[in-house]
């Protein structure tokens, strides 16, 4: 729309980074607004640069956009300078590529990848001139859509959203369309569609589900309001990847993003069942793309992009069972081309640090490692298995291949974590730093508090206090003084407890959340615009006590407000881990053991998907 | 192979920075697989330079790279495999191949030529602009203050206005301006325009459009354009089709 563009660039000059704001970037898909039947606007609710280095968003973009019916085009979350902008001249939220106000859409999907992204959506839904509340929406109004990990447990977001999509959405999302096209000649009503869209496997309607509550707060039961909707609804996998459309062509930006580089997907899933991880578990199970198949991706999308760098994602890359001859094949066809490879997430070994030495032959600045706990005891307890002298083994090889800084990751406030364990964080950054060469190695430790994650064998664990999370940041810094070369960074812990209240919260956190955005709270991950004390006030003029939800150790038998949401995984499995995380018993992976009966390949009716076996 | 690419920016693009120009155009360059010559070291990044960084929020029609190329080819294959490249809104205008040595652009171009719009708070008819603008250019002096990061200088821009011709009056006014651009001194639209206002009764209601016309170094004795420059030692061009 050519006049809201006009009004755009008026207020650009204005505003910090206007090119987050005019789209245009290579490779962006436009189509005739008016001539398409389905239109959807991905949106991302944060900023640019975050939303625009998210593999999920350029994969929906490409698979829509292959539609001749449909067109994808991207909204982001104006930063508070642009945002006050369009409100003073009244600019509605708009696409980047056509600027087309998003209200003019029939679906808008938002991603939710963490908690605090929340109320940004609430706002991004008000500056769109969309009904807030999904029960008033009129006739004419999108519908609004939400994916992503956290989807798995949508409750808070509930009373804002049409549909979830549960799950990999590549082949449900054609469903939906279709689905769409002959709801819309047939002029039924909204509830029509959400009604008919519910029978879609992968697809959740929360506004179909009756949550009845026991007198302590507590869920009594979600039950479906009709008898031909799921009362479970289970999420989508893609069975085959290699068979799947990928994005050969993404959008390159403008501007420096977070990840400004390729991005190959090398496999889904993970196996190794750190108990903390939620994608460990709701992405499961491990499907892996063929060595054929990703060199010829990444060979087109170094033709379309211009990139020079290729980054191997997954959950854990250097799991992938043909990491070697895909290396080798890369590095034979890359090299020559002055593109380089880079594996984001390294293994704590000396197979990983082999790895590293093989794709990262320029740059060595950085080696970041993820013990996550301080000692061999609590690193059982939550199943990464990972010993301390893997950790110095590795430290050591890369000391030698040239790296000159560590960063360790370790979370804190984990189940039964007491002070040994916290030393064990100190002495481990210690020891690490002692393995320098040529003086002491520069090493950055980072604690992040300790969230229970929904569909997790922690998901009954109550978290620790913010008080109880300050004193251990304390203790640690207060230890870790004597280490001159080791610095300590550590994650807001108010912000932590607030990720806790919502990961495992329930429909009533709606209104949380609606006062929160009417008091003016967004971009709640980033430090200068956070107030936790607005949060505390609303907490009590609701009348919810976030206490309730972040810190209560739940029963086992507990109805969970997102039991009713299946992933694949059994319950009793999660049980049972949670009881053997409690004997500091070890679950092995089961792609190089037994299977440890999770359930995940039966219940979805698929299978492992392991090229190199 | 040493060659100068001629380029467009066109208003879509009129936000990109400088900066992300550069990274830019280096992308392009690897997907039109031209052999580019690298630099040495640690972080090998292509020889690739601009002739003048253009502000934020302006369009142009005469962008100048200049770069190396490892082997020799034809100027329109290169303008052909460039021109399917490049992102929306940035178009190659010329392509010249420079074979005789020839000072580095950024360091040679020393003026830009400047089409300026806003709207006035006061419409001023054409004739009555001119008037104002020929007695504002018979300043001895026409002092600024130039910001630096820390420090203020006070300087005389009288020298750094080459020309100003006024192109429309009333509502919407347009100025044709040709200022110093580069090394040895750096004339900003904004800046010039705040000159404007403290010396005439001219006042910007809006913040103004730009667009660069040609930027000028000098030729000997006289100033002309990068094209004037090659055409005086008679080198090679490639002119794309449009």
């Amino acid at each position: 729309m050519q006049s809201l563009r006009m009004e755009v660039e008026k207020v650009l000059p204005y505003v910090e980074k206007p090119a987050r704001y005019i789209g245009a970037e290579l490779n962006t898909v436009h189509k005739c607004f008016a001539e398409m039947e389905v239109k959807f606007a991905l949106a991302f609710p944060d900023v640019y640069e975050l939303a625009m280095s998210h593999l999920g968003l350029h994969i929906l973009y490409h698979v829509i956009n292959k539609r001749s019916d449909s067109l994808a085009e991207r909204v982001y979350a104006p930063w508070p300078d642009m945002e006050k902008q369009m409100r003073d001249a009244d600019i509605p939220l708009y696409t980047l590529e056509s600027f087309e106000p998003v209200k003019a859409f029939d679906f808008v999907g938002f991603t939710l990848q963490y908690e605090l992204s929340y109320t940004n959506i609430l706002n991004m839904l008000d500056l769109s001139g969309i009904t807030v509340w999904q029960e008033q929406r009129r006739q004419d109004e999108p519908f609004v859509v939400v994916g992503g990990p956290c989807v798995f447990n949508p409750e808070p977001l509930a009373p804002f959203v049409d549909f979830c999509v549960l799950g990999e959405a590549e082949e449900v999302l054609n469903e939906i369309f279709d689905l769409y096209k002959q709801w819309k000649i047939s002029g039924q009503t909204r509830q029509t569609f959400l009604h008919d869209v519910a029978k879609i496997p992968g697809v959740y309607v929360p506004s179909l589900y009756e949550v009845t509550y026991h007198a302590d707060g507590t869920v009594e039961s979600v039950v479906p309001k009709f008898t031909d909707i799921p009362a479970r609804p289970q999420k989508r996998i893609i069975k085959n990847l290699d068979a799947v459309a990928y994005p050969t062509d993404p959008i390159v930006p403008y501007i420096d993003i977070t990840h400004d580089r390729m991005v190959i997907e090398v496999f889904r899933g993970c196996m190794r069942g750190c108990r903390f991880c939620q994608a460990g578990f709701i992405y499961r199970p491990v499907r892996e793309k063929t060595v054929a198949t990703l060199v010829e991706q990444v060979e087109e999308m170094a033709k379309r992009t211009g990139y020079d760098e290729v980054s191997l994602v997954s959950l854990s890359s250097s799991d992938y069972s043909c990491i070697w001859p895909l290396l080798k094949e890369l590095n034979k066809r890359l090299v020559p081309k002055g593109i380089s490879i880079s594996l984001p997430s390294l293994r704590i070994d000396s197979f990983g640090l082999k790895l590293a030495k093989e794709v990262q032959q320029v740059r060595k600045s950085g080696l970041t490692l993820a013990p996550e706990a301080g000692t061999q005891r609590l690193r059982n307890v939550i199943n990464k298995q990972v010993t301390e002298e893997n950790l110095y083994d590795a430290v050591k090889d890369a000391v030698e291949a040239g790296w000159r800084r560590v960063k360790l990751y370790f979370m804190i406030g984990l189940p039964t974590e007491s002070e040994e364990d916290l030393a064990g964080i100190v002495s481990l950054a210690g020891n690490v730093s002692k393995l320098g060469t040529k003086g002491p190695l520069k090493v950055t430790v980072s604690t992040s508090g300790f969230v229970p994650k929904p569909h997790t064998p922690f998901q009954w664990v109550g978290q620790v206090s913010r008080e109880t999370f300050k004193n251990r940041q304390q203790y640690i810094l207060n230890h870790i003084k004597r280490y001159r070369s080791v610095k300590y960074n550590y994650h807001n812990a108010d912000m932590s407890f607030l990720e806790a209240v919502f990961s495992r919260g329930d429909r009533r956190l709606a209104k949380v959340l609606y006062q929160a955005h009417l008091r003016g709270c967004k971009f709640d991950s980033w430090d200068e615009f956070f107030v936790f004390d607005i949060w505390q006030e609303v907490f009590k003029q609701v009348g919810l006590n976030p206490d309730f939800y972040a810190l209560r150790e739940r029963d086992l038998d507990e109805v969970l407000p997102w039991d009713h949401l299946d992933i694949g995984v059994n319950k009793e499995y999660l049980q049972n881990e949670y009881k053997k995380a409690l004997l500091q018993a070890t679950t092995p992976d089961c792609r190089w053991n037994q299977c440890v009966e999770c359930g995940v390949c039966s219940n979805l009716q698929s299978n492992l998907e392991i090229m190199g076996s | 192979m040493h060659i100068w690419i001629k380029f467009s920016k066109k208003r879509e693009v009129c936000f990109i920075s400088h900066r992300d120009i550069l990274k830019t155009m280096i992308r392009a360059l690897r997907r039109a697989n031209l052999p580019l010559v690298y630099s040495q070291g640690f972080n090998p990044h292509p020889k690739v330079t601009f002739a003048a960084p253009l502000a934020l929020g302006m369009t142009s029609e005469a962008e100048y790279m200049e770069l190396e190329l490892a082997e020799e080819m034809p100027l329109s294959k290169i303008a052909s495999a460039l021109s399917s490249t490049l992102p929306r809104g940035f178009e190659v205008l010329d392509l010249y191949e420079v074979k005789t040595k020839q000072p580095k652009l950024m360091a040679w171009v020393e003026r830009s030529l400047y089409d300026i719009t806003f709207k006035p708070l006061e419409p001023y008819p054409v004739a009555d602009l001119t008037q104002q603008v020929k007695k504002f250019m018979q300043n001895e002096e026409l002092t600024f203050s130039k910001k630096t990061k820390k420090i203020t200088r006070v300087i005389n821009v009288k020298d750094w206005i080459h020309s100003l011709d006024v192109l429309q009056g009333g509502e919407n006014i347009e100025l044709r301006a040709c200022l110093q651009t580069g090394q040895n001194g750096n004339f900003k639209v904004n800046e010039f325009l705040q000159v404007i206002e403290n010396n005439t009764e001219i006042r910007c209601a809006t913040l103004p459009f730009s667009h660069r016309l040609a930027v000028y170094g000098r030729i000997g004795e006289r100033f002309g354009t990068p094209e004037e420059l090659l055409a005086a030692h008679n080198l090679r061009s490639e002119r794309i089709d449009r």
